[in-house]
């Protein structure tokens, strides 16, 4: 596997969707929350199998799986599962093709 | 507000302007943030109870610029570029890298542009002045913008909404939706039913 720099792979969702429990999270983040517990927030992992390339500035987000021998481009965000061989560009991340 | 205005943490050897306001419980980690600070408006950046700001937020304020933030809310590190108005509202998260700017200082028309490249002052780090109007930017109440994503002059985010990470948000986003991508776009509306899908 090579990845680039400045490539966040991120595993969780850092905040809850739901606005009441943002609310919660964002006082037991702030300085007023020493000690309040965090809600709970989504997690789901990321599988990055052999042989992909990830290209600089990309971003993978929590829940993906990167099939054998991807590349990802510079820049893409990948947010769905990506089929082994597959060519991915983008914002939200498309497969553009396949690697030969 | 005859605190001292320096923090006994910081690394930079700066201060806190005297136009900026906090509140109780305000964290601050760094002076640095003011480093592109330039407002001489009187209440030029309020911070409101609980709020945070930490080691990549940037607070570039031009001479009339204001900047409101809310109640506990968290800037991660954001760079707000602002000439006119940028309000954040109570519990806004705002992730890392992102841009909040209110205003483009430079005209679209190249004449223009090349001026203000011919009156910077050698070595001045600003722009003398700014060339189009600016366009305040409301960040609503409960709202969490996410990580390299920027917010174009003009823009309202509303209240309990979530910009995706990297988007690029040039229009108005209504309350309670899901917009990412970039452009961004709106992905979905935030059902109540959202509480039970979380883990």
């Amino acid at each position: 596997v090579v990845i680039g720099w400045n490539t966040t792979i991120a595993d969780t969702d850092f905040h809850p969707i739901d606005p009441a429990e943002r609310i919660a999270d964002a006082i037991a983040c702030s300085p007023m929350g020493k000690g309040r517990p965090r809600p709970v927030v989504a997690r789901k992992r990321v599988v990055i199998e052999d042989d992909v390339w990830i290209g600089p500035n990309a971003v993978i987000l929590k829940g993906v799986r990167i099939g054998a021998g991807s590349v990802i481009e510079a820049g893409a965000l990948v947010t769905r599962d990506i089929p082994a061989g597959s060519r991915v560009v983008g914002n939200p991340a498309q497969v553009v093709g396949e690697v030969t | 507000m005859n605190a001292p205005r320096t923090l006994s943490w910081d690394w930079y050897p700066g201060v806190i302007p005297e136009n900026v306001r906090l509140d109780d419980d305000v964290y601050v980690e760094t002076t640095f943030s003011f480093s592109l600070f330039r407002s001489e408006h009187p209440d030029a950046v309020h911070l409101g109870q609980g709020a945070s700001t930490y080691l990549g937020a940037m607070f570039d304020v031009g001479p009339r610029g204001r900047i409101t933030v809310g109640r506990c809310a968290l800037i991660h590190g954001a760079r707000m570029v602002c000439d006119e108005l940028i309000e954040i509202g109570d519990y806004a998260l705002i992730s890392w890298n992102v841009v909040l700017m209110d205003t483009y200082r430079l005209s679209f028309d190249r004449q223009k542009r090349r001026e203000a490249l011919r009156q910077l002052p050698q070595g001045a780090r600003h722009w003398v002045e700014s060339q189009v109007e600016p366009r305040p930017v409301r960040i609503g109440r409960n709202t969490w913008i996410g990580f390299d994503s920027c917010i174009l002059p003009g823009v309202t985010v509303g209240e309990g909404s979530i910009v995706g990470a990297r988007s690029v948000v040039d229009r108005d986003v209504p309350p309670h939706t899901i917009v990412a991508g970039n452009p961004a776009r709106i992905i979905r509306a935030i059902e109540p039913s959202d509480s039970e899908r979380r883990a």
